[in-house]
């Protein structure tokens, strides 16, 4: 054999040995043996975890449908119970016939129980785990059990899941809300300087009945309206929705809303969408006492103006900025309050401002920081910019006679 | 007559770059070295000039010797006996990095996309490309290292540029309140210690075809990473928080798997691994093949090429029977408590003392070969 030969065999065989490589099939998941995940529900039962899942169903595309009425639902619900969130997962594949898929799961919606108990002793396996991204959503259910959120719908979207993300997603029109994913959740536990929150979800009867519906079935739908308040892992309590607005407020994470605020002369109301919202949040440390300092900017955009007055008036306009100013004002006093009288706990990250201001005094009064911020003074300063009054100078409802 | 093998000086950079930035790629140890808080930034800057006073006699000693690797100057330095141990020190360092390329191989790959792959498959299939790689010779390699590493940098660019959006600098705030001085220098000295990449360059100087260019080579290189370096741990802090980065086994990988651009680019962490799955095999390649290379000068061999299998068969035994091969295990060995200090003799102390016998004989000695 000469030496091309040689060489022409070593190469064959490095092909051949390395064409099974490039297919990539040793770890493969094969799209019809995965289960994939939309949204899972955690509640408890006993000391067990009872996790609900829900599965997206493949089904064939819109135009494909098979005749008849009858409809089809996307997605399928499965329960399983176990010892840890991994057990109950994989006890799942006991009696449901595919493996379930993580990645693409939108939210995890853990009960009330779960997170009373401390949601942060029970989730070292959502970061652990290889097949579960940071990125999803985590909620608290409100009111009923976790696995009970799962199938209301009450939106356009047909699978739960996906209902869920868009009302999350929803945060930036409404402001009343929280959007936050597991990455931010860790991220604000491991700051001492903050207290964690996670959005909420509960369940509400639906006022108006789909048309073809079941006469006297109760239909529900979803409100993530409100926030869960934290200290360190464990749930102390709620916020409703307008708290929540003065906790994005400072948080500055106010996309967008809608301020209603009574009319300079105090007949009727006017109501102003925010553009754009600022917020600077400062502590002064004397001793074992702090001061709060909030300072808001917010530019708007007049939307509505119900009262009879003019305008056209850049007096009145000024006004409206102020009764504005003090809306806004009380509602950031009133969450900061009941936060600082209720659950002690400073979720609005007022010690990471001590932190950066007074390294040196921080190292001391961290441990009583929490103490130390729920009798503090607070000082809230919020300055309106009405930049725009829409397409109509004074409102229809004043007439010049 | 074997013919005469080249490197250019961009090629030589490049793999010094990859050499040095796989580590960080997948494991970042600065976030676990102390004082692993908001000021680690300021010591991966300063890193960059304590790898330059690291590095400063092992490089004076290659500028002497242009002709040689340090394993052969070592040797007529040192005398025979002597030479040839210092010699073997060096060889066992850098087949213990390729050793530590494969368990890491099999260790990344496992934990983050392929837990179920058996080890000896991925190590297997990884060492077959390399093994035929390090055959070709060090200029094949040195063409590999310009199509990777130049992707790798790329993709650290790209995520780094993706999560812009997400970044909260306010991590960063106070500056220098939280940690000490000697703290922050101690950091930066660990991780300038981690820069053995230098034995790369000074065993490729034979090969360079710019030898004038050494410390330029040199200084390119350590601009480079150190400003890579930087730009990977303020990004990861910035966007998962300083403990939840030091929490992470790979802090970067899990920085790219939270990437979303509008709903739409989105899980790309395939291409991280990718990426560093390219980087440890030019780095393999690159570490066995000036083993094997010393290994033939050492034993008065003239080809390199009868060691590269059984340098890679021992290392793979190595790998796959010993305790060696867990995450904990790998992870503390590359913790500043072994690495560094291991590295640190092997790049500067032993070097120093070579220099300062080179000072008393060098009357006596020719620098040629």
């Amino acid at each position: 054999m000469n030496k091309t030969a040689v060489k022409r065999v070593i190469s064959l065989i490095l092909i051949i040995s390395f064409a099974p490589a490039a297919s990539g099939c040793w770890n493969r998941h094969e799209l019809n043996t995965l289960g994939i995940l939309g949204a899972l529900a955690v509640d408890m039962e006993g000391e067990k975890y009872k996790l609900t899942f829900e599965i997206i169903k493949p089904k064939p595309a819109a135009g494909s449908k098979k005749g008849g009425g009858e409809k089809d639902e996307p997605v399928k619900f499965i329960q399983s119970t176990g010892d840890s969130l991994l057990d109950a997962l994989r006890n799942a594949t006991l009696s449901f016939d595919r493996k379930i898929f993580m990645p693409h799961a939108k939210a995890y919606i853990f009960s009330e129980e779960v997170a009373r108990k401390g949601l942060l002793n029970y989730i070292d396996f959502l970061q652990r785990d290889h097949e579960t991204r940071r990125t999803t959503y985590i909620l608290i259910a409100k009111g009923s059990s976790a696995a009970e959120m799962l199938n209301a719908t009450g939106g356009i979207e047909d699978i739960p899941s996906n209902y869920i993300e868009r009302l999350i997603e929803g945060q930036k029109f409404n402001s009343k809300s929280l959007s936050i994913r597991l990455l931010d959740f860790l991220k604000y536990y491991y700051e001492r300087g903050k207290q964690p929150v996670i959005g909420i979800i509960q369940k509400k009867e639906k006022a108006i009945k789909e048309a073809g519906g079941e006469k006297g079935k109760t239909e529900y739908e979803l409100s993530v309206e409100g926030a869960a308040v934290f200290f360190e892992e464990k749930l102390v309590g709620f916020l409703n929705g307008m708290e929540t607005r003065g906790l994005n407020f400072i948080m500055g994470k106010m996309y967008s809303g809608i301020i209603v605020s009574p009319s300079p002369d105090g007949e009727g109301i006017n109501s102003v969408e925010i553009l754009t919202s600022g917020s600077k949040n400062d502590v002064e440390i004397k001793g074992k006492e702090a001061k709060l300092k909030v300072k808001i900017n917010i530019t708007g955009m007049l939307e509505e103006e119900l009262a009879k007055i003019g305008t056209k008036d850049p007096e009145v306009i000024e006004k409206i900025e102020k009764a504005n100013s003090q809306e806004v004002k009380n509602e950031i006093e009133g969450v900061i309050g009941k936060v600082q009288q209720e659950y002690k706990s400073d979720i609005f990250g007022f010690g990471e401002v001590v932190h950066r201001k007074y390294p040196g005094e921080w190292k001391k009064i961290q441990k009583d920081w929490n103490d130390i911020f729920s009798r503090a003074e607070v000082n809230v300063e919020v300055e309106t910019k009405i930049t725009r009054t829409g397409l109509t100078n004074d409102p229809v409802n004043k007439r010049e006679d | 007559m074997e013919e005469v093998k080249k490197l250019s000086s961009l090629q030589i950079i490049l793999l010094i770059v990859s050499g040095r930035l796989i580590t960080v790629y997948a494991f970042m140890p600065i976030t676990n070295t102390p004082p692993a808080n908001q000021d680690m930034w300021i010591s991966e800057l300063l890193s960059g000039i304590y790898t330059i006073i690291i590095c400063i006699p092992i490089l004076f000693l290659s500028r002497r010797f242009p002709d040689m690797t340090p394993v052969e100057y070592s040797e007529k330095i040192l005398g025979k006996l002597l030479g040839k141990i210092v010699g073997l020190i060096f060889i066992s360092f850098l087949s213990f990095v390729g050793l530590f390329d494969l368990l890491s191989m099999s260790e990344f790959l496992g934990s983050t996309i392929m837990p179920e792959t058996p080890a000896y498959a991925t190590m297997l299939f990884m060492l077959a490309a390399c093994i035929y790689t390090i055959y070709k010779g060090i200029d094949v390699i040195g063409r590999i290292g310009e199509i990777f590493v130049p992707f790798i940098i790329f993709t650290i660019i790209f995520f780094i540029l993706l999560s812009v959006k997400d970044m909260d600098f306010k991590v960063f705030l106070p500056i220098l309140a939280d940690s000490d001085l000697s703290m922050i220098n101690y950091a930066a000295l660990s991780t300038a210690s981690r820069f053995y990449d230098i034995l790369i360059l000074c065993m490729a100087v034979p090969n360079l075809k710019n030898k004038g260019e050494l410390n330029k080579i040199f200084f390119i290189s350590v601009i480079v990473i150190t400003l890579l370096f930087c730009a990977i741990t303020v990004s990861v802090y910035a966007v998962l928080g300083v403990k939840q980065a030091e929490h992470a086994n790979y802090p970067f990988f899990t920085f790219t798997r939270q990437i979303n651009l509008f709903d739409f680019i989105q899980r790309i962490e395939s291409i991280n691994v990718i990426a560093w799955v390219a980087g440890t095999f030019v780095k393999y390649c690159i570490y066995i093949y000036f083993a094997t290379i010393g290994l033939a000068s050492i034993l008065k061999v003239k080809s390199n090429k009868y060691f590269i299998i059984p340098i890679s068969a021992v290392l793979l035994v190595i790998a796959l029977f010993t305790k060696l091969s867990k995450s904990v295990v790998i992870n503390n060995m590359l913790s500043y408590k072994f690495f560094p200090k291991l590295a640190f003799v092997i790049e500067s102390v032993i070097p120093l003392i070579l220099l300062v016998i080179y000072f008393f004989r060098r009357k006596s000695l020719t620098c040629a070969k």
